[in-house]
């Protein structure tokens, strides 16, 4: 219960905010005023060209150019594509009510929105390289973040030539579109299309100070990248300070401190400086090429997730005060910063007539669903904060206003925005285009378009090892790797790229959940098991593809290889896998597990809880007691003392049960299920006959 | 300037246990006292008082704070702070439980309240309060003199608004959302006595009947709901299911909500599908997907016309309010939960097994050997005041 006097309070402040906010809605977003902006291409004249780059005077989603170039008038309207990895319904929902997203709000309230499903897995090369092609990962085959340098089988980031097929710019650029990209996930090195091509190199949160070369189509806006690397990619103590509540000389300390993504202030910097990187190559290079397709990734709409939503609001119990208060509104003032360039992007496409659509390849959990026991930055758990649903919003003239009740799939938006400029689809899309969000979208015509059109690269230097290890490194940090898939493997030969085993892995995961092909999936695994026998990962694939082909006992075997080998959270994964067989119907599968855990785990007192519930449901009382009484004297969590209260109970030992939920409420005593137990033994009359 | 109702206590939450009919000679302060304690007083080392407060002032009503206390005063022990106020009506021998909004400086005013000025800054404070949109309904003059009826009608979904019932005072200081119950009358048969009105879905028989409140998006109802229905019947019981969507988290829990009881209603064992579909398919599950999903199964099921009709006439929307409505007339606000003898008991695994052995036996879990195992101390005392009536709904 909360007291009388809180709640008032709390309802006063409710009422005493509404007029603030109330007078911010009048603000007109997207704010113009001049500004000297630095150009992509024209490296000698933009300021901080020598010596280090000074910080920019204001921000470029602070201020836009006054005048733009005018769009001529005739031909199909253009398109404005904005990709924000991990962006959730929860979070922008959240900020444009709270009135720090008002041009996401003006997005969706024009606009047509839906939820978008992802698939399995849930990796972000995989899925915008979907979004990009409009077919599966076992077609495009970018499956991984890492590929196998053919000659050496050392593992450096993934690139565009993994990709088996070409990309909607590609088809963009041999039907006569101009276009533009920037930042694309496996898009290196650079393609040669009718107009520009900024490679995901370029972004400083994951290859920073990795050069730069191939990173531009054409070759000459390789120097004006780099100027913006240098000055917009870079962000200093200053500004931070107005992130996170850190004092000054620890952010300076941190920035200096030469540590990476493990560092969240160090990662906040990355973060919004790759952010900031990619708007403004794309923004400035936009007007001067006026683009008939624009394509636009940014990548710190998740990263930012990874590295702070534990400590956003909805507070978290799990949540130290200290990181709340440090952290706490970072996500709140990144995604404001994120809000003023959709405003910039808005203003671009209501003055050239562009349909503007922005798009995520998966959600991400921002609410109670946030799981406090699994790390958002551990390489075995970053996975489980991402949400299947996404977020699909599309806002211009031809776009019919409304919220979609229809939900589309990461196949659909490739044939749409086909659709939208006016050309074919290649006949292996399985995606449909989105009707229901615009006026008139008439389907593309189905012909061999893939087969038809050359992807062109531009040269880049080979990675090093040094710089390769680097990356893994980072990807290390952000949850993406686990340190064994970061070691080399033996040479593929050829020209090709080989894939890693994470890729074999990712390719199994795919099939077995997404695609329903069971075969190709166990070959899959083996295959990456080939490539790294000890890689715990394709363990426990194979153990769920066994159990769901009612193979138990490989099941089993495959179950607990894969936990001594490193599968993250034992007690939490046998817990599951009982439960699981209760829900096929097949306790005694579930109660082997049980048995065999508390003879591997005898003194992990979260896993002889586990199997100890495992027995008592399966109404051995007296079992569950003999596996669980050993931890009484030792227990350290309530979970367990409850547990065995129970099992007491269920062998009629009323006042043991007492004394252990006595003891469990001395440990936690907001537990009104046990303040509750406690009371029904007190006085509870015998049960009845 | 907008008039604030301030909300003082929720005083209806969880209190358990049937009160023996009004204790010859004992005083309000004691039977309110008892009242509550049969709550509180399970937490070892305390003890409840009623004390008679000004902090509420309604003709005809006195106020009670009611305080959760340490046994010694020196004794001190960390958890949640356990306040709450009450009012008694001494006329009717009736409690009120619920939540009370209390604005002293509008009492203080004297202002009668006016309906044209104030109902709109009632009704944004109380949007405010619920996080979502509300209409507020006020009746003419009711059975009490001082106080208003009225209803809140919170917004759930397109045209669904659950209504909590509630009153006014008439010089429009005092808000309570809530109702008034017999002092004489325990929760437990208060409770089981509303359950009775209305039965849940009924996916099987038995001797007794549990009650759950789930949401269909909600993580722990995913597992706690077919593992509470085993429970339950491996006790000889039944589970019935009753919805508690909780909109204001859940984007889709509602439109589930209502297809399932269209279904219910229309078949029960589609209803067993729904929901097992529902749960198996909860991460990637939206309001449309869950309405496809919903309509699929109907079709399969040879029952589509009824089910059509179920929600086209709204019969299904009704049957999810009067749940909602039910949940918080009795003190349900989280998912899951279930209702055991008039009992909250919580959703986390073993409390309500624990529960269900002692109220209604071991039949089916006994120990491995057949053999009693022996109690390191004598058994709890065969009755306690203040026990459950133990009565099962029909």
């Amino acid at each position: 219960m909360t007291s009388g006097r809180d709640r008032g309070a709390a309802l006063a402040l409710l009422l005493a905010l509404a007029i603030p906010v109330a007078c911010g809605r009048g603000e007109r977003s997207g704010t113009i005023s001049p500004e000297k902006t630095s150009s992509v291409g024209a490296p000698s004249s933009a300021p901080g060209s020598a010596g280090t780059p000074a910080p920019p005077a204001e921000s470029v989603e602070s201020v836009d150019v006054a005048v733009r170039p005018k769009r001529p008038a005739g031909g199909s309207p253009p398109v404005i594509w904005i990709g924000l990895d991990g962006l959730d319904w929860e979070i922008v929902d959240r900020l444009a009510a709270a009135g720090k997203m008002p041009n996401w709000k003006r997005l969706v309230g024009e606009g047509w929105s839906t939820r978008i499903a992802s698939f399995m897995p849930v990796l972000s090369p995989i899925i915008w390289t979907t979004i990009a092609t409009g077919v599966s990962p076992e077609t495009h085959r970018i499956l991984d973040f890492q590929e196998v340098d053919p000659k050496t089988g050392q593992k450096v980031p993934i690139t565009g030539r993994s990709r088996r097929v070409p990309a909607i710019w590609n088809l963009a650029s041999a039907a006569g579109k101009k276009v533009g990209v920037v930042g694309w996930w496996a898009s290196h090195p650079a393609e040669e299309v009718n107009g520009f091509f900024i490679s995901d190199h370029a972004s400083p949160i994951l290859y920073e100070k990795l050069p730069l070369s191939g990173v531009a189509y054409p070759s000459a806006l390789e120097a004006g990248v780099g100027q913006i690397v240098a000055r917009d990619g870079r962000v200093g103590a200053e500004e931070l300070a107005r992130f996170v509540d850190v004092p000054r000389p620890e952010i300076e300390k941190a920035l200096a401190s030469g540590q990476g993504m493990e560092n969240p202030v160090v990662a906040l910097a990355r973060i919004l400086g790759a952010t900031r990187v990619a708007h403004r190559s794309a923004r400035d290079l936009y007007d001067r090429n006026l683009p008939d397709l624009t394509m636009l990734y940014i990548e710190g709409t998740d990263e930012v997730g990874h590295v702070f939503a534990s400590d956003t609001p909805p507070r978290l119990a799990c949540t130290p005060d200290e990181e709340v208060a440090r952290y706490g509104h970072a996500v709140d003032d990144y995604y404001a910063v994120v809000d003023r360039m959709l405003g910039q992007w808005l203003r671009r496409a209501e003055e050239d007539h562009a349909t503007l659509i922005v798009q995520s390849d998966h959600g991400f959990k921002w609410g109670e669903d946030r799981p406090c026991e699994r790390s958002s930055m551990n390489w075995s758990t970053a996975a489980y904060w991402h949400r299947l649903d996404g977020v699909f919003a599309a806002w211009g003239e031809r776009v019919r206003p409304g919220r979609g009740s229809v939900k589309p799939t990461m196949f659909d938006p490739a044939p749409t925005v086909l659709a939208l400029l006016g050309l074919p689809a290649d006949r292996t899309m399985p995606g449909r285009p989105i009707s229901a969000a615009f006026r008139n979208l008439v389907a593309p015509a189905r012909t061999d378009q893939f087969a038809h059109v050359t992807v062109r690269r531009v040269a880049a230097e080979e990675m090093s090892a040094a710089q390769a290890s680097e990356y893994a490194k980072k990807l290390l940090a952000l949850g993406y790797l686990s340190g064994s898939e970061a070691r080399p493997l033996a040479p593929t030969g050829g020209a090709e790229p080989g894939m890693t085993e994470g890729a074999w892995n990712n390719l199994g995961l795919y099939e077995r959940e997404t695609s329903g092909n069971l075969r190709g999936a166990r070959e899959a695994f083996e295959k990456a098991l080939s490539l790294r026998p000890d890689y715990h990962s394709p363990m426990f694939n194979m153990a769920v593809l066994d159990r769901m082909q009612a193979r138990d006992g490989e099941a089993a075997d495959w179950l607990f290889r894969s936990l001594r080998a490193g599968h993250a959270d034992p007690p939490g994964t046998i817990r599951q896998w009982i439960t699981e067989y209760d829900r096929l119907k097949k306790p005694a599968a579930g109660l082997a597990i049980a048995d065999r855990a508390l003879k591997e785990y005898p003194a992990s007192e979260d896993i002889v809880r586990e199997a100890a519930f495992a027995r008592f449901r399966a109404h051995d009382c007296a079992g569950a007691l003999a596996a669980a009484g050993p931890l009484e004297s030792t227990a350290k969590s309530p979970q367990t003392l409850n547990a065995l209260a129970l099992f007491d109970t269920c062998v009629g030992r009323r006042d043991d049960a007492a004394r252990l939920f006595q003891r469990s409420l001395a440990l936690d005593p907001n537990q009104p299920g046990v303040v509750q137990s406690l009371r029904i033994i007190q006085g509870a009359a015998p049960p009845k006959p | 300037m907008r008039s604030r109702f301030f909300l003082a206590s929720a005083a209806f939450l969880a209190v358990l246990l049937t009160v023996p009919a009004s204790a010859s000679g004992a005083t309000v302060r004691e039977r309110l006292g008892t009242y509550f304690a049969t709550w509180y007083s399970s937490v070892p080392g305390t003890h409840v008082v009623a004390t008679e407060t000004r902090e509420v002032t309604v003709p005809g009503f006195s106020a009670w704070r009611i305080v959760r206390r340490p046994d010694s005063e020196s004794a001190t022990r960390e958890g949640p702070e356990e306040s709450s106020l009450a009012l008694y009506d001494a006329a009717r021998d009736e409690v009120f439980l619920g939540e009370i909004l209390h604005d002293p400086d509008r009492l203080k005013a004297g202002k009668p309240f006016d309906r044209a000025a104030d109902l709109p800054n009632l009704t944004v404070s109380l949007e405010q309060l619920f996080g979502l949109p509300v209409r507020v309904e006020l009746a003419g003059a009711g059975a009490r003199a001082a106080l208003l009826p009225m209803a809140v009608l919170i917004r759930q979904d397109k045209d669904a608004y659950a209504k909590r019932q509630g009153f006014l005072s008439a010089d429009g200081a005092s808000l309570l959302l809530g109702e008034f119950c017999p002092l004489s009358q325990g929760l437990a048969a208060w409770r089981e006595k509303l359950l009775a009105e209305r039965p849940g879905i009924r996916v099987e028989t038995g001797r007794f009947i549990a009650t759950e409140f789930l949401d269909f998006q909600c993580e722990r109802c995913k597992r706690r709901t077919p593992e509470g229905r085993l429970a339950v019947r491996e006790h000889g019981g039944a589970l019935e299911t009753r919805f508690l969507p909780l909109v204001k988290q859940h984007e889709w829990s509602y439109a589930a909500s209502e297809c399932a009881a269209a279904l219910a209603a229309a078949s029960v064992p589609l209803y067993g599908r729904f929901e097992e579909a529902v749960f198996a398919r909860q991460e990637g599950m939206s309001a449309a997907a869950a309405r496809e999903l919903a309509a699929d199964i109907a079709d399969a099921g040879g029952a589509r016309a009824a089910y059509d009709a179920e929600i086209s006439s709204g019969r299904a929307r009704d049957r999810v309010l009067a749940d909602i409505d039910l949940a918080v007339r009795i003190g349900a606000h989280g998912t899951p939960l279930f209702v055991l003898d008039g009992r909250l008991v919580p959703g986390q695994r073993g409390f309500l097994e624990n529960a269900l052995i002692l109220s209604h036996g071991n039949s089916s879990h006994g120990n491995s050997h057949g053999k009693p195992v022996p109690s390191s101390t004598p058994a709890a005392p065969a009755s306690a005041p203040g026990a459950p009536s133990g009565k099962n709904r029909p």
